[in-house]
């Protein structure tokens, strides 16, 4: 699919910039990243003129201001493959809890004068413009991000398995926190995160999005049974932007 | 009148641009102008669970995330008057400390490049090549510290309120101790090199703030201190340190008397230099950086001194660690209302969380400081000194130097505005 070294944007949006980190705690094996592409653009590290056509494209964040909008409409028309990675860029992440507040009395607890700042709803990339991928989790794991590259480097497109989290918890052997009673998502999440929450015994708030079919329903009686509230279910939800994807998975 | 603008400074976190008014060859204004978007942390915050600060404060920045966690906890123990015990305190300090020096580092290859004529840092890799393997493996070893005690290097979880969710691996403590020597000579050779970079000259005196002990050369606690008298506790951050708006900005700036400050390494060194470990102040005095120094372009010197002397810090804090026969975790508390104040050391500088939270344990208020926000507009004064200084270069050249300027600072843009 690509010529020999393909050419390769990183850019972001407004974003925390974790997902780029992310690529460059590759480390060691950032070296054998770098000499299979060419990084042409990627602003965090480097500066000059960049060609304006890329075979692949990665792109972090959120559209927040204008600015961000034609940043990303523009990296579509000259990306051949473009990736959306991480959670803000793939499901809202973050960011998007506002979506479920008043935004306008959030922003005047922050400034005197809101004049001039922009504060859209947050929406997942793929609904301003057409992404060919996505690398989800925040951050995304960055034996994945290698994974991926490698695979579109031999030419094929790269697919996560539909497993979820509570797979990779299960088979190291990990405490199972909603067994403990706690509202844990992964059992309704797309896995390849090697629970690394859980590991740490934090439970899964679904950052990487859910799994095609999840088993929401059911899960729901569970955390009915826990006791879980309405009000602390919304807020699990809202953290990594996945309350709405949920409700429409209830309704259906 | 000409003007000189930057639209867009790269090789610095997130999207800023500058703007500086002559006349007369005679500077009258700069201007940093930051073109991020904001997302509104402090305002997310508001009503949700106190033991979300840490995760979602964590998101502000994908190159300090764990100092975030830490000074989220610290502020949010305050309101709830938690006494933490220390144990946890040593193993946060290693967090921190990992956390730094994987920034530094992360920075010196940013910088570095502009003094090695290389438009991009990743040419270190095929030009400085050992410079470049010892940059990674002393960012891997800093990112190693957080994984381990806080479960992720981007965004660790298990940091909150109280200590940890879970213990850290032993062997694995043990093991960075054990590579603590080869690593600790990586950054020694590094500053080897670092020695022939020629470090512009420039000077303008201000007033450096940072956080102040008598024990140690503070990173997680002490007082909010200055080179001008300024000595207060972190819970009344706000009678030293005022918070502006310009006029249709979209970030909070910070100024002291009316007057801007400058926070982070150089800052940090100026206050409390007389703290380092050895190997770090012979390599102060290896890199002729003298105290006082007013040149901001030094900073870049000062994140070389500290990563040596962090990296030297971390063994006394793993070995205190594994000695000790009393090792707790976490301490347990109970929800009440209240008001409280964190303050820790960001790898850019001065970082303070303040939170205000209910009797069901919901936040009610949340103020976040950043350093960036803090040395804006330090950065604008340094620039109103500066480019005067530039008249003989060509407007490519003198873009240059300016660009150099503003990377010597380490913005962190996303911190700035949050």
């Amino acid at each position: 699919m690509m010529n020999k070294k393909p050419t390769v944007a990183i850019i972001s949006l407004t974003a925390c910039n974790g997902c780029l980190m992310e690529i460059i705690n590759l480390g060691q094996l950032l070296k054998g990243v770098v000499d299979r592409l060419q990084i042409t653009e990627f602003p965090l590290v480097r500066s000059g003129k960049s060609p304006t056509k890329f075979d692949i494209a990665f792109v972090e964040g959120s559209v927040v201001t204008k600015e961000n909008l034609k940043t990303l409409e523009q990296l579509r028309k000259q990306s051949k493959f473009l990736i959306a990675i991480g959670a803000c860029a793939c499901i809202g992440g973050i960011p998007e809890i506002k979506n479920y507040r008043d935004r306008e009395k959030l922003i005047k607890q922050i400034y005197k004068s809101t004049k001039n700042i922009e504060n859209p709803l947050i929406k997942p990339l793929k609904k301003y413009v057409k992404i060919d991928l996505e690398i989800p989790g925040c951050p995304p794991n960055k034996k994945e991000i290698a994974k991926i590259i490698a695979s579109l480097l031999v030419g094929k497109i790269p697919c996560i398995p539909q497993r979820p989290v509570c797979y990779e918890c299960q088979i190291r052997e990990y405490n199972c926190l909603l067994q403990e009673g706690l509202p844990c998502l992964g059992s309704i999440t797309l896995g390849g995160c090697q629970a690394v929450c859980l590991k740490s015994g934090e439970i899964c708030s679904a950052c990487r999005g859910f799994l095609s079919k999840p088993a929401a329903k059911n899960l729901i009686k569970i955390f009915k049974k826990q006791g879980l509230s309405d009000q602390d279910l919304n807020n699990l939800l809202e953290k990594f932007g996945v309350r709405d994807e949920f409700e429409k998975i209830l309704k259906s | 009148m000409k003007k000189i603008v930057i639209n867009h400074i790269n090789k610095i976190e997130g999207h800023a641009g500058m703007e500086a008014n002559i006349l007369n060859g005679k500077i009258l204004k700069a201007r940093m102008e930051v073109k991020e978007g904001v997302r509104l942390i402090e305002g997310i915050l508001i009503g949700r669970p106190i033991e979300e600060a840490s995760l979602i404060t964590a998101r502000i920045c994908g190159l300090c995330p764990a100092v975030h966690c830490i000074t989220a906890s610290k502020a949010l123990e305050a309101a709830l008057k938690i006494k933490i015990p220390e144990p946890i305190v040593n193993l946060r300090k290693i967090m921190l400390n990992g956390q730094i020096i994987q920034s530094h580092a992360l920075h010196i290859l940013m910088a570095s490049s502009d003094y090695l004529g290389l438009g991009n840092s990743l040419d270190l890799m095929s030009k400085h090549s050992a410079a470049f393997q010892n940059i990674i493996k002393i960012r891997e070893f800093g990112n190693e510290l957080i994984e381990t005690i806080g479960g992720r290097s981007v965004h660790p979880m298990s940091a909150n309120i109280g200590g940890f969710l879970k213990a850290p691996n032993q062997e694995k403590l043990k093991k960075l101790l054990e590579k603590q020597p080869e690593i600790l000579a990586s950054a020694i050779d590094l500053s080897d090199w670092f020695e022939k970079i020629k470090i512009n000259k420039f000077s303008r005196k201000t007033e450096f703030v940072a956080l102040k002990n008598n024990k140690e050369y503070a990173i997680y606690e002490g007082d909010i201190s200055s080179s001008e008298k300024l000595s207060i506790s972190a819970q009344k951050y706000n009678s030293g340190l005022i918070e502006f708006q310009r006029a249709s900005e979209i970030i909070n700036m910070v100024k002291r008397n009316q007057q801007p400050y400058l926070v982070g390494p150089l800052a940090r060194l100026n206050i409390a230099g007389n703290k380092l470990n050895k190997n770090a102040r012979q390599t102060m005095k290896k890199l002729k950086l003298d105290l006082p120094c007013y040149n901001t372009f030094h900073n870049l010197t000062a994140q070389m001194i500290e990563i040596i002397h962090l990296i030297e810090e971390t063994q006394k804090l793993l070995q205190k660690h594994l000695k000790s026969k009393n090792k707790i975790y976490r301490v347990s508390y109970k929800i009440k209302a209240g008001y409280g104040v964190g303050a820790c050391e960001a790898p850019r500088g001065l970082l303070i969380h303040a939170y205000q939270i209910d009797n069901q344990g919901k936040i009610v208020k949340a103020n976040i400081i950043t350093p960036t926000a803090q040395f804006l507009f330090n950065l604008e004064k340094d620039l109103e000194t500066f480019i005067p200084s530039l008249k003989k270069l060509s407007p490519n050249q003198k873009r240059k130097k300016i660009e150099m300027l503003v990377r010597a600072y380490d913005l962190c843009i996303s911190c700035a505005v949050h």
